[in-house]
């Protein structure tokens, strides 16, 4: 932990931006955004339930709605974000209400910001889910970008906006999700994609370089590994006493 | 010919949605009574209950909501009595779910029976167990992964001094020399939110505390994986595994009627996908070729 | 001192001393009073919990109450809505938890929807099913293969009529299944911990959405 600490802070610091590889997913945004002004339908983006809280999925779900709604304010487009599904997502509901309402003033149009666009829909997850699903058949979105916990709702609200007609962009922290995220929409997030989305999508040199400390991390787990089924099919356990140390 | 084939490519959904229903209804109602083998798991979930002991403590949680009891209450009508059952087994039910409360108190109607001179809540005796003797219900704490977590570090601090109905609960906790987090046995925890992860990264982790978890279908993968690094001692998933608990445990439910309604589902999936597949090569991909 | 607490460095200063007294006693053996301020942290955060139901209630009640006396679309429903949760609410603190009247209302409102939507997940999955099993490609046939081997073993019958579809099905979720999960949440766990140190340094793009009050020059 320490060590991931100080190897982000350091290319931080660097501020060398290393190569970081196209996140289809996320480059999709700009590409519905588009879409949206063009059809004039809205935008609707979804933080997720944060069934477990503010956590740092549901951070990177914010992250990626703070970016929405800039190019939603940008090209004065109409934001739909549902909130709730959890006891949890009270805390949430406001916190988006405020990066919503702080990228529509920045961009210069604070008039197009409207709170009720903006519900609190309900702290149960299948309630949420019926309500997120009836805006989608209702204001027929152009794109619908649900990120953050879904949990068991994903498969549902996914299978809904694309009968809408939305184009679909997804993220999920389960793989079981995934998988039907897959399937059901236009392009999904996996695994560390949404957690890293804020900063790809911020092209700060800063945040992008600390995106390099998990890729080192991951080789450095990846050589344990090898290490580790190498060691133990010769008879010796020695790099799982040095880990469990 | 190519008529079967386009038939088979372009089978309305709904016609498929008609036979779920239909072939549930049917296995529900008419349980055939095909053969159910019991899988490890769960003979390794009933050995490590079977294996209490007269003293130990034991915290039930209940993160159950609405939507997933029907899927969770073969596991709960049968882990639960089979728990209660174990001679000098000290009880704590808990739930982290703001409906847990529920399906609690639903449970203990199902299983027991009101206490000689009470007839409500709290006072209900379960498979010889009475309330505040043997077993206490502290009830909702809300913050779900944040309860779990609060607990672990300070468990007579958010226990607090009452029961969830007001009833004091120091002497039985002191009692049964339950102090800290470390006094807890064993957890079992009957999921629909996914708690496993809190209950091994709060109790597992530092004090070791022994865990088995009965959770639905969508929060199986997670749990099977802490199970097979062995911080989980044992799980029931969904349907199946409730219906392998019942049957092992002898109290019969719902979960293990329904396998023969979940046995004709998972073929007519099979089925599904080999009809659609048919469709698909020798209709659907001339079609595409000629387009 | 409104402008100061509203500042970047307050709520920056405020995150780092929260994650440190929560994190240090967590892998650290700590003396006293780093633990007892780690149990108070956390238990503050399940009376944050409770008060942000009061919150959102008061929210909830309020928007729904303007759109009925305004006539906003679909005013009904935020009639029957404030109904609902106003009666439940009513009858809960007056009767208990425990009552009849409060049970009814669960078992009879609550339950049925709650378990309707989840079940419809079912026609959801088999149409993504329809989809995802087409033989198209290679790897598709692989999927198939692992999906229709996991079904068999999953069904009581299927197990009982092909006998080593036991073991095999076992095996794919026990190791094929449990390495991608693993990898998944290696990979998603580190990303968390760099979006933390992110966090941690004001950089993350939720945080600056959040902070950024001024207007562009």
């Amino acid at each position: 932990m320490i060590a991931m600490f100080a190897i982000t802070l350091y290319y931080m610091r660097k501020v060398k931006l290393p190569f970081v590889r196209r996140v289809p997913a996320l480059d999709a945004i700009e590409e519905g955004i588009g879409r949206a002004a063009e059809m004039g339908r809205p935008v609707i983006a979804s933080p997720g339930i944060a069934i477990t809280g503010i956590d740092y999925w549901t951070v990177g779900a914010l992250s990626i709605l703070t970016h929405v709604a800039t190019l939603c304010a940008r090209s004065d487009l109409r934001l739909l974000v549902p909130l709730g599904g959890s006891e949890q997502s009270y805390t949430l509901v406001e916190i988006s209400r405020d990066i919503v309402e702080n990228q529509y003033r920045l961009e210069g149009n604070p008039e197009r910001y409207n709170v009720d666009d903006m519900p609190f829909l309900s702290g149960r997850q299948f309630a949420w889910a019926s309500a997120y699903v009836g805006m989608l058949m209702r204001y027929k979105p152009a794109v619908n970008v649900m990120v953050g916990l879904q949990w068991g709702s994903a498969i549902y609200i996914a299978g809904v906006s694309h009968e809408a007609g939305s184009f679909t962009i997804s993220g999920s922290d389960y793989l079981a999700n995934v998988a039907c995220l897959a399937v059901a929409s236009d392009y999904v997030m996996i695994g560390e994609e949404m957690v890293a989305a804020g900063a790809y999508l911020s092209k700060d040199p800063v945040q992008i370089a600390s995106i390099r400390t998990q890729d080192i991390i991951k080789a450095v787990m990846a050589v344990l590994l090898l290490l580790g089924i190498l060691t133990l099919t010769m008879g010796s356990d020695i790099v799982k006493v040095i880990i469990n140390t | 010919m190519s008529s079967i084939f386009k038939i088979c490519a372009t089978i309305d959904r709904r016609v498929w949605y008609a036979l779920i229903f239909l072939l549930v209804g049917y296995g529900l109602l008419r349980p055939v009574g095909f053969p159910l083998i019991v899988g490890p798991e769960v003979k390794q979930a009933y050995a490590v209950i079977e294996s209490l002991k007269p003293g130990d403590v034991v915290l039930i949680n209940y993160d159950i909501s609405a939507f997933g009891w029907d899927e969770i209450k073969g596991s709960a009508l049968s882990m639960v009595p089979h728990i209660f059952s174990k001679e000098g087994v000290k009880v704590i039910l808990f739930t982290d779910q703001d409906q847990g409360y529920i399906y609690l108190e639903t449970t203990l109607k199902q299983i027991g029976s009101p206490m000689k001179g009470y007839d409500k809540f709290p006072w209900y005796e379960v498979q010889g167990k009475k309330y505040l003797e043997d077993y206490i219900n502290i009830g909702f704490i809300p913050g779900f992964d944040k309860a779990i977590a609060a607990l672990a570090s300070d468990f007579r601090g958010v226990v607090g001094r009452t029961d969830w109905y007001g009833n004091n609960i120091e002497a039985w906790l002191d009692a049964n020399g339950i102090k800290s987090a470390s006094d807890i046995n064993m957890i079992v925890t009957l999921d629909c939110a996914g708690a496993q992860g809190s209950w091994v990264n709060y109790w597992y982790l530092p004090y070791k505390t022994r865990i088995v978890n009965a959770m639905i279908g969508v929060s199986a993968p997670a749990s099977i994986n802490s199970y097979n690094v062995g911080m989980l001692e044992g799980i029931v998933v969904s349907v199946r595994g409730a219906a392998e608990y019942q049957y092992l445990s002898k109290y019969y439910g719902t979960a293990l009627i329904s396998m023969d309604a979940f046995s004709m589902l998972q073929f007519m999936l099979i089925i599904a996908m080999i009809i659609g597949n048919v469709g698909y090569y020798f209709w659907e991909r001339k079609q595409e070729k000629v387009s | 001192m409104s402008a100061f607490i509203r500042s970047r460095e307050f709520l920056l200063t405020i995150i780092v001393a929260t994650s440190f007294f929560i994190y240090f006693p967590y892998f650290v053996t700590s003396p006293e009073p780093l633990p007892s301020i780690e149990s108070w942290l956390v238990t503050t955060t399940v009376v944050i919990v409770s008060f942000a139901v009061l919150v959102s209630l008061y929210t909830m009640t309020r928007r729904e109450a303007l759109r009925v006396t305004k006539r906003g679309k679909g005013w009904p429903y935020g009639l029957i809505m404030i109904g609902l949760t106003w009666f439940m609410i009513i009858v809960g603190v007056i009767s208990g938890s425990s009552a009849d009247a409060f049970r009814f209302c669960t078992d009879a409102f609550i339950l049925p929807g709650d378990a309707t939507i989840y079940a419809i997940l079912v026609f959801y999955l088999t149409s993504a099913g329809a989809r995802a099993f087409k033989l198209k490609n290679l790897e598709s046939l692989v999927l198939m293969i692992g999906a229709v081997t996991v079904l068999l073993k999953q069904a009581p019958l299927g197990e009982y009529l092909f006998p080593y579809i036991g073991p095999v099905g076992s095996w794919m979720v026990n190791n094929v299944g449990m390495a991608a999960t693993r990898v998944f949440a290696i990979s998603a766990t580190l990303g968390g911990i760099v979006l933390a140190v992110r966090l941690l340094t004001g950089k993350e793009m939720a945080m600056v959405g959040l902070l950024s009050r001024r207007k562009k020059d």
